[in-house]
């Protein structure tokens, strides 16, 4: 039996805005609603988005609208593979110090960690390219 | 968008739920409430969270917030019955020293006795 063709990649572009990330989960979710993600890979990259694209704002453009951010997703053999393209100063996140418990914040990438097989970064001559492989 | 419910508000005990998604927009429409819900009373506190959907680092964020004010009080915060994948958020972000978790509201009352 053939395999089933592989669903287009989903493509869009998000301003540097948080008001814009409920845009990119809503349209992530209804692509890996339809190539039958399960309940824990949909929670996985709407978790991505929203603490990634929150960091590429607040810490890579200090909180300043007006810059784009690429969004790529699509299956990535049994499972998916986000990339996240900005144009900010470089910043890997795998740097950035585990979170202090005593501390209020620095818990998003924590929590991303827990949800993804692998997260790399890249520095690139735009700005910075996030890679994020995700199980089905 | 997030909605806060008061469960139950007595002189020692204050017990509230959540329901929606704990995101940008969630924290925005509830943080405000939630606080003065909250944290004057420096009651131990209850945060039922079976119909949180979804849980950012914002929305954390003002759980350890609150949960501090009320350490200060010498309340403690514990939240139950959470979805199975907002109790690994929760878990993920390491808030085990500073708010309790509980599977059900028995076991977090139980908590609140112990």
């Amino acid at each position: 039996m053939d395999d089933l063709p592989a669903p287009t990649p989903l493509t869009l572009t998000v301003d540097s805005d948080t008001a814009e990330i409920a845009r990119a989960r809503a349209v992530a979710d209804a692509f890996l609603a339809d190539t039958g993600a399960s309940a824990r890979a949909r929670y996985a990259v709407s978790l991505c988005l929203e603490e990634l694209i929150t960091n590429i704002v607040t810490h890579g453009h200090g909180g300043e609208s007006g810059h784009a951010v690429d969004v790529h997703l699509e299956r990535h053999g049994t499972g998916y593979r986000l990339v996240l393209e900005d144009e900010a100063s470089p910043f890997d996140p795998a740097s950035a110090p585990a979170p202090d418990p005593g501390e209020v914040g620095g818990r998003g990438l924590a929590m991303v960690r827990r949800f993804v097989r692998e997260l790399t970064h890249e520095a690139t001559a735009r700005g910075n390219r996030l890679v994020v492989l995700i199980d089905p | 968008m997030a909605e806060l419910f008061v469960i139950e508000k007595s002189d020692q005990v204050t017990a509230v739920g959540l329901r929606g998604d704990l995101d940008t927009a969630g924290v925005a429409a509830v943080e405000t409430r939630f606080n003065a819900t909250v944290c004057p009373a420096g009651h131990d506190t209850l945060v039922d969270f079976a119909e949180v959907g979804f849980l950012a680092s914002l929305g954390i964020r003002m759980l350890v917030s609150a949960a501090r004010t009320l350490a200060g009080k010498n309340a403690r915060m514990i939240i139950h019955s959470p979805q199975e994948l907002v109790r690994e958020s929760i878990l993920a972000a390491g808030l085990d020293d500073l708010i309790g978790l509980a599977d059900n509201a028995d076991e977090a009352w139980k908590l609140l006795d112990g």
